[in-house]
Protein backbone atom coordinates (compact mmCIF):
# COMPACT_ATOMS: atom_id res chain seq x y z
CA UNK A 1 0.00 0.00 0.00
CA UNK A 2 1.06 3.63 -1.00
CA UNK A 3 0.77 6.12 1.98
CA UNK A 4 2.12 9.04 -0.37
CA UNK A 5 -0.07 9.87 -3.74
CA UNK A 6 2.32 8.59 -6.42
CA UNK A 7 1.43 12.33 -8.05
CA UNK A 8 4.55 11.91 -10.81
CA UNK A 9 4.23 8.75 -11.37
CA UNK A 10 0.10 8.48 -12.23
CA UNK A 11 0.84 9.38 -16.51
CA UNK A 12 3.49 7.21 -16.70
CA UNK A 13 1.20 4.85 -15.08
CA UNK A 14 -1.90 5.57 -17.81
CA UNK A 15 0.87 5.31 -20.42
CA UNK A 16 2.21 2.18 -19.25
CA UNK A 17 5.45 3.22 -18.65
CA UNK A 18 6.08 1.66 -14.84
CA UNK A 19 7.52 -1.61 -14.18
CA UNK A 20 5.25 -4.12 -13.10
CA UNK A 21 5.70 -4.31 -9.67
CA UNK A 22 5.34 -0.41 -9.37
CA UNK A 23 2.77 -0.42 -12.30
CA UNK A 24 0.60 -2.77 -9.20
CA UNK A 25 1.57 -0.65 -6.67
CA UNK A 26 0.56 2.40 -8.24
CA UNK A 27 -2.82 0.30 -9.42
CA UNK A 28 -3.55 -0.82 -6.00
CA UNK A 29 -3.12 2.78 -4.57
CA UNK A 30 -5.85 4.26 -7.27
CA UNK A 31 -8.33 1.42 -5.78
CA UNK A 32 -8.48 2.87 -2.84
CA UNK A 33 -7.96 6.69 -3.32
CA UNK A 34 -10.66 8.26 -5.56
CA UNK A 35 -8.33 11.66 -4.83
CA UNK A 36 -5.60 10.32 -7.06
CA UNK A 37 -8.33 8.45 -9.58
CA UNK A 38 -9.65 11.92 -9.93
CA UNK A 39 -6.29 13.31 -10.12
CA UNK A 40 -5.53 10.25 -13.20
CA UNK A 41 -8.66 11.61 -14.91
CA UNK A 42 -8.57 15.07 -14.99
CA UNK A 43 -4.22 14.74 -16.53
CA UNK A 44 -5.96 12.75 -19.51
CA UNK A 45 -8.47 15.48 -19.78
CA UNK A 46 -6.05 18.22 -20.26
CA UNK A 47 -3.52 15.87 -22.29
CA UNK A 48 -6.37 15.60 -24.61
CA UNK A 49 -7.19 19.06 -24.69
CA UNK A 50 -3.34 20.34 -25.13
CA UNK A 51 -3.11 17.83 -27.86
CA UNK A 52 -6.23 19.41 -29.87
CA UNK A 53 -5.27 22.54 -29.97
CA UNK A 54 -1.67 21.87 -30.41
CA UNK A 55 -3.42 19.57 -33.66
CA UNK A 56 -5.65 22.85 -34.36
CA UNK A 57 -2.39 25.00 -35.31
CA UNK A 58 -2.20 25.28 -39.07
CA UNK A 59 0.71 23.96 -40.52
CA UNK A 60 2.66 26.00 -42.87
CA UNK A 61 2.20 25.52 -46.27
CA UNK A 62 4.33 23.00 -46.94
CA UNK A 63 5.56 24.28 -50.72
CA UNK A 64 6.46 27.72 -49.23
CA UNK A 65 7.87 26.02 -46.29
CA UNK A 66 10.26 24.36 -48.13
CA UNK A 67 10.97 26.93 -50.53
CA UNK A 68 11.79 28.85 -47.72
CA UNK A 69 14.14 26.44 -46.00
CA UNK A 70 16.17 25.46 -49.27
CA UNK A 71 16.81 29.10 -49.77
CA UNK A 72 18.27 29.90 -45.96
CA UNK A 73 20.44 26.42 -47.05
CA UNK A 74 21.45 27.86 -49.98
CA UNK A 75 22.47 31.07 -48.46
CA UNK A 76 24.16 29.34 -45.44
CA UNK A 77 26.38 27.38 -48.41
CA UNK A 78 27.32 30.07 -49.96
CA UNK A 79 27.92 32.45 -46.77
CA UNK A 80 30.47 29.09 -45.65
CA UNK A 81 32.25 29.09 -49.18
CA UNK A 82 33.16 32.48 -48.83
CA UNK A 83 34.35 32.27 -44.93
CA UNK A 84 36.15 29.30 -46.38
CA UNK A 85 37.51 31.42 -48.83
CA UNK A 86 39.13 34.03 -46.56
CA UNK A 87 40.04 31.28 -44.49
CA UNK A 88 42.04 29.81 -47.33
CA UNK A 89 43.87 33.56 -48.35
CA UNK A 90 44.08 33.72 -44.43
CA UNK A 91 45.39 30.63 -43.74
CA UNK A 92 48.01 30.74 -46.64
CA UNK A 93 49.36 33.97 -45.19
CA UNK A 94 49.83 32.32 -42.02
CA UNK A 95 51.51 29.49 -43.44
CA UNK A 96 54.22 31.54 -45.56
CA UNK A 97 54.77 33.31 -41.75
CA UNK A 98 55.18 30.81 -39.50
CA UNK A 99 57.40 29.22 -42.08
CA UNK A 100 59.47 32.25 -42.42
CA UNK A 101 59.55 32.66 -37.98
CA UNK A 102 59.96 28.67 -37.80
CA UNK A 103 63.07 28.92 -40.16
CA UNK A 104 64.69 32.02 -38.53
CA UNK A 105 64.62 30.05 -35.04
CA UNK A 106 66.03 27.04 -36.45
CA UNK A 107 68.73 29.29 -37.68
CA UNK A 108 69.33 30.93 -34.15
CA UNK A 109 69.39 27.89 -32.99
CA UNK A 110 71.69 25.87 -34.78
CA UNK A 111 74.35 29.24 -33.92
CA UNK A 112 73.89 29.19 -30.18
CA UNK A 113 73.99 25.32 -30.03
CA UNK A 114 77.96 25.88 -32.60
CA UNK A 115 79.12 28.37 -30.38
CA UNK A 116 78.38 26.40 -26.90
CA UNK A 117 79.77 23.25 -29.17
CA UNK A 118 82.90 25.38 -29.55
CA UNK A 119 83.43 26.38 -26.61
CA UNK A 120 83.32 23.22 -24.69
CA UNK A 121 85.37 21.38 -27.07
CA UNK A 122 88.23 23.99 -27.40
CA UNK A 123 91.52 23.45 -25.60
CA UNK A 124 92.14 25.90 -22.54
CA UNK A 125 95.40 27.53 -23.09
CA UNK A 126 98.32 26.73 -21.14
CA UNK A 127 99.02 29.73 -18.86
CA UNK A 128 95.02 28.74 -17.74
CA UNK A 129 96.81 25.59 -16.70
CA UNK A 130 99.36 26.52 -14.08
CA UNK A 131 97.50 29.36 -13.01
CA UNK A 132 98.33 31.05 -9.77
CA UNK A 133 95.09 29.21 -7.79
CA UNK A 134 95.82 26.02 -9.17
CA UNK A 135 99.14 26.08 -7.57
CA UNK A 136 97.76 27.60 -4.35
CA UNK A 137 95.29 24.50 -4.61
CA UNK A 138 97.76 22.02 -4.38
CA UNK A 139 99.79 24.12 -1.70
CA UNK A 140 97.05 23.16 0.51
CA UNK A 141 96.57 19.63 -0.58
CA UNK A 142 100.29 18.81 -0.04
CA UNK A 143 99.95 20.55 3.30
CA UNK A 144 97.31 17.95 4.36
CA UNK A 145 99.72 15.50 3.32
CA UNK A 146 102.31 16.98 5.46
CA UNK A 147 100.23 17.44 8.54
CA UNK A 148 99.62 13.66 8.22
CA UNK A 149 103.05 13.21 9.03
CA UNK A 150 102.88 14.23 12.22
CA UNK A 151 100.88 12.11 13.59
CA UNK A 152 102.95 9.85 11.77
CA UNK A 153 103.07 7.13 15.05
CA UNK A 154 99.04 6.57 14.41
CA UNK A 155 99.63 6.04 10.77
CA UNK A 156 101.99 3.49 11.18
CA UNK A 157 99.77 1.65 13.81
CA UNK A 158 97.49 1.57 11.12
CA UNK A 159 99.92 -0.44 8.51
CA UNK A 160 100.14 -3.03 11.21
CA UNK A 161 96.98 -3.40 10.78
CA UNK A 162 97.84 -4.88 7.26
CA UNK A 163 99.87 -7.25 8.37
CA UNK A 164 97.89 -10.38 8.97
CA UNK A 165 99.83 -11.41 11.84
CA UNK A 166 98.99 -8.63 13.67
CA UNK A 167 95.30 -9.35 12.32
CA UNK A 168 95.13 -12.73 13.75
CA UNK A 169 96.84 -11.94 16.98
CA UNK A 170 94.74 -8.46 17.47
CA UNK A 171 92.98 -9.92 20.54
CA UNK A 172 96.64 -10.34 21.93
CA UNK A 173 97.54 -6.38 21.49
CA UNK A 174 97.99 -5.28 24.68
CA UNK A 175 95.04 -2.07 25.25
CA UNK A 176 96.98 0.13 27.88
CA UNK A 177 100.58 -0.47 25.72
CA UNK A 178 101.32 2.66 23.81
CA UNK A 179 104.57 2.09 21.75
CA UNK A 180 106.94 4.67 22.89
CA UNK A 181 108.50 6.69 20.22
CA UNK A 182 111.90 5.37 20.74
CA UNK A 183 111.10 2.30 20.51
CA UNK A 184 109.62 2.89 16.50
CA UNK A 185 112.14 5.24 15.86
CA UNK B 1 9.03 -0.35 -49.68
CA UNK B 2 9.08 2.93 -47.22
CA UNK B 3 12.80 3.69 -45.89
CA UNK B 4 13.04 4.34 -42.19
CA UNK B 5 13.68 7.92 -40.74
CA UNK B 6 16.69 6.65 -38.93
CA UNK B 7 17.76 5.25 -43.08
CA UNK B 8 16.94 8.79 -44.54
CA UNK B 9 18.88 10.37 -41.99
CA UNK B 10 22.04 8.35 -43.11
CA UNK B 11 21.41 9.02 -46.51
CA UNK B 12 21.34 12.43 -45.72
CA UNK B 13 24.47 12.27 -44.32
CA UNK B 14 25.74 11.44 -47.65
CA UNK B 15 24.38 14.36 -49.39
CA UNK B 16 21.58 12.36 -50.78
CA UNK B 17 18.47 15.87 -51.25
CA UNK B 18 15.69 13.33 -52.20
CA UNK B 19 16.02 11.58 -48.73
CA UNK B 20 16.25 15.25 -47.29
CA UNK B 21 13.40 16.34 -49.04
CA UNK B 22 11.32 12.88 -47.58
CA UNK B 23 13.06 13.77 -44.04
CA UNK B 24 11.51 17.08 -44.11
CA UNK B 25 8.00 16.23 -45.98
CA UNK B 26 7.75 13.70 -43.17
CA UNK B 27 8.50 16.15 -40.04
CA UNK B 28 7.56 19.80 -41.03
CA UNK B 29 4.08 20.02 -39.81
CA UNK B 30 5.17 18.58 -36.52
CA UNK B 31 8.37 20.26 -36.23
CA UNK B 32 6.63 23.38 -36.98
CA UNK B 33 3.87 22.64 -34.59
CA UNK B 34 6.06 21.55 -31.24
CA UNK B 35 8.30 24.60 -31.95
CA UNK B 36 4.82 26.88 -32.26
CA UNK B 37 3.54 25.53 -28.84
CA UNK B 38 7.00 26.19 -26.89
CA UNK B 39 7.40 29.58 -28.63
CA UNK B 40 3.93 31.04 -28.84
CA UNK B 41 4.72 32.47 -32.43
CA UNK B 42 4.25 31.83 -36.00
CA UNK B 43 7.79 33.54 -37.19
CA UNK B 44 10.14 32.26 -34.99
CA UNK B 45 8.30 28.59 -35.09
CA UNK B 46 9.06 28.76 -38.51
CA UNK B 47 12.60 29.71 -38.14
CA UNK B 48 13.63 27.62 -35.38
CA UNK B 49 12.27 24.71 -37.19
CA UNK B 50 13.76 25.28 -40.66
CA UNK B 51 16.99 25.53 -38.44
CA UNK B 52 16.48 22.38 -37.16
CA UNK B 53 16.03 20.92 -40.37
CA UNK B 54 19.56 22.97 -41.15
CA UNK B 55 21.04 21.73 -38.30
CA UNK B 56 19.84 18.15 -39.38
CA UNK B 57 21.02 18.40 -43.03
CA UNK B 58 24.34 19.71 -41.23
CA UNK B 59 25.02 16.84 -39.10
CA UNK B 60 23.52 14.05 -39.98
CA UNK B 61 26.69 11.98 -41.09
CA UNK B 62 27.26 12.10 -37.15
CA UNK B 63 23.67 10.53 -36.80
CA UNK B 64 24.28 7.32 -34.53
CA UNK B 65 22.95 4.17 -35.79
CA UNK B 66 21.91 2.84 -32.35
CA UNK B 67 19.98 6.37 -31.82
CA UNK B 68 16.30 6.51 -32.64
CA UNK B 69 15.70 9.80 -35.38
CA UNK B 70 12.68 10.98 -33.27
CA UNK B 71 15.14 11.61 -30.58
CA UNK B 72 17.55 12.75 -32.46
CA UNK B 73 15.50 15.48 -34.01
CA UNK B 74 13.74 16.07 -31.15
CA UNK B 75 16.68 17.07 -28.83
CA UNK B 76 17.73 19.53 -32.13
CA UNK B 77 14.41 20.98 -31.89
CA UNK B 78 14.00 21.64 -28.69
CA UNK B 79 17.27 22.86 -27.97
CA UNK B 80 17.17 25.47 -30.79
CA UNK B 81 13.92 26.58 -28.88
CA UNK B 82 14.72 26.78 -25.48
CA UNK B 83 17.63 28.76 -27.10
CA UNK B 84 15.65 31.09 -28.66
CA UNK B 85 13.55 31.68 -26.17
CA UNK B 86 17.07 32.35 -23.69
CA UNK B 87 18.26 34.25 -26.57
CA UNK B 88 15.06 35.99 -26.78
CA UNK B 89 14.45 37.33 -23.99
CA UNK B 90 12.58 41.46 -23.56
CA UNK B 91 16.07 42.86 -22.55
CA UNK B 92 18.13 41.24 -25.04
CA UNK B 93 16.32 42.59 -27.72
CA UNK B 94 17.60 46.07 -26.62
CA UNK B 95 21.15 44.93 -28.46
CA UNK B 96 21.98 43.59 -31.75
CA UNK B 97 22.76 39.90 -31.59
CA UNK B 98 24.50 39.86 -35.20
CA UNK B 99 27.01 42.08 -36.23
CA UNK B 100 25.65 44.80 -38.83
CA UNK B 101 28.18 43.60 -41.68
CA UNK B 102 26.93 39.75 -41.96
CA UNK B 103 24.64 38.90 -44.51
CA UNK B 104 21.35 38.35 -43.35
CA UNK B 105 20.31 34.64 -43.58
CA UNK B 106 16.56 34.73 -43.29
CA UNK B 107 14.81 35.72 -46.18
CA UNK B 108 11.59 37.51 -45.51
CA UNK B 109 8.57 35.26 -44.37
CA UNK B 110 6.23 33.92 -46.74
CA UNK B 111 3.01 35.76 -46.24
CA UNK B 112 -0.21 33.07 -45.66
CA UNK B 113 -3.36 34.31 -46.52
CA UNK B 114 -5.42 36.77 -44.11
CA UNK B 115 -7.83 34.25 -43.11
CA UNK B 116 -5.70 31.32 -42.23
CA UNK B 117 -3.14 33.72 -40.76
CA UNK B 118 -5.91 34.75 -38.70
CA UNK B 119 -7.32 31.26 -37.56
CA UNK B 120 -3.53 30.39 -36.61
CA UNK B 121 -2.73 33.55 -34.82
CA UNK B 122 -5.95 32.61 -33.09
CA UNK B 123 -5.42 29.43 -32.05
CA UNK B 124 -1.61 30.13 -31.22
CA UNK B 125 -2.56 32.77 -29.19
CA UNK B 126 -4.78 30.39 -26.97
CA UNK B 127 -2.53 28.00 -26.76
CA UNK B 128 0.45 30.75 -25.59
CA UNK B 129 -2.20 31.94 -23.00
CA UNK B 130 -2.47 28.00 -21.56
CA UNK B 131 1.19 27.26 -21.38
CA UNK B 132 2.27 30.76 -20.05
CA UNK B 133 2.83 29.69 -16.65
CA UNK B 134 4.87 26.38 -17.77
CA UNK B 135 8.81 26.64 -17.90
CA UNK B 136 10.18 25.76 -21.13
CA UNK B 137 11.37 22.24 -19.93
CA UNK B 138 8.14 21.62 -18.58
CA UNK B 139 6.18 22.62 -22.13
CA UNK B 140 8.97 20.24 -23.85
CA UNK B 141 8.14 17.79 -21.72
CA UNK B 142 4.56 18.45 -21.99
CA UNK B 143 4.73 18.72 -25.44
CA UNK B 144 6.99 15.84 -26.58
CA UNK B 145 5.08 13.13 -24.74
CA UNK B 146 0.99 14.85 -25.48
CA UNK B 147 2.07 15.67 -29.16
CA UNK B 148 4.74 13.19 -30.10
CA UNK B 149 3.78 10.75 -27.65
CA UNK B 150 7.20 10.00 -26.73
CA UNK B 151 8.03 8.07 -23.71
CA UNK B 152 9.58 9.68 -20.52
CA UNK B 153 12.95 7.68 -21.40
CA UNK B 154 13.01 9.24 -24.61
CA UNK B 155 12.34 12.82 -23.64
CA UNK B 156 14.66 12.20 -20.87
CA UNK B 157 17.35 11.54 -23.65
CA UNK B 158 15.82 14.64 -25.44
CA UNK B 159 16.26 17.38 -22.65
CA UNK B 160 19.12 15.23 -21.19
CA UNK B 161 17.94 14.60 -17.74
CA UNK B 162 16.89 11.99 -15.63
CA UNK B 163 13.54 9.96 -16.40
CA UNK B 164 12.19 10.94 -12.50
CA UNK B 165 12.87 14.55 -13.62
CA UNK B 166 11.10 13.85 -17.11
CA UNK B 167 8.37 12.66 -14.77
CA UNK B 168 8.31 16.06 -12.13
CA UNK B 169 8.07 17.90 -15.45
CA UNK B 170 4.99 16.50 -16.79
CA UNK B 171 2.88 16.69 -13.14
CA UNK B 172 4.09 19.96 -12.81
CA UNK B 173 3.27 21.49 -16.44
CA UNK B 174 0.14 19.58 -16.25
CA UNK B 175 -0.94 21.15 -12.84
CA UNK B 176 -0.43 24.33 -14.23
CA UNK B 177 -1.96 23.54 -17.77
CA UNK B 178 -4.85 22.45 -15.51
CA UNK B 179 -4.58 25.60 -13.67
CA UNK B 180 -5.03 27.29 -16.89
CA UNK B 181 -7.99 25.21 -18.57
CA UNK B 182 -10.25 26.27 -15.19
CA UNK B 183 -9.41 29.56 -15.73
CA UNK B 184 -10.11 29.59 -19.11
CA UNK B 185 -13.97 27.75 -18.35
CA UNK B 186 -13.92 30.39 -15.44
CA UNK B 187 -13.87 33.50 -18.17
CA UNK B 188 -16.00 32.16 -20.47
Amino acid sequence: MITRHPDAALVPYLRGELSDEEGARVARHLEGCAACRAEADAAGAAMRELWRRVEGIPAPDPVQYRAGLYRRLEARRSAAQRRGQKTDEWSRTRIVGFSLGALAAAGVAALILTMRWSVHVAMPPLDQLASPDRIAQEAVMSGADIDMLRDYPIVEHLDLLENYDTIAHLDDLAPSAPASDENRS
Amino acid sequence: MELSDEELCRRIGRRDAQAFDLLVERYQARAYRLACSILGNEDDARDVSQDAFIRLYESAASFGARARFSTWFHRILVNLCIDHRRRNRWWRRLVPLAPADEPPIDPPSEEPGPEREAIGRQSIAGLRRLLANLSPKQRAAVLLQVQEELSSREIAEVLQCSENTVRVHVHRGLAELRKALKREQGAN
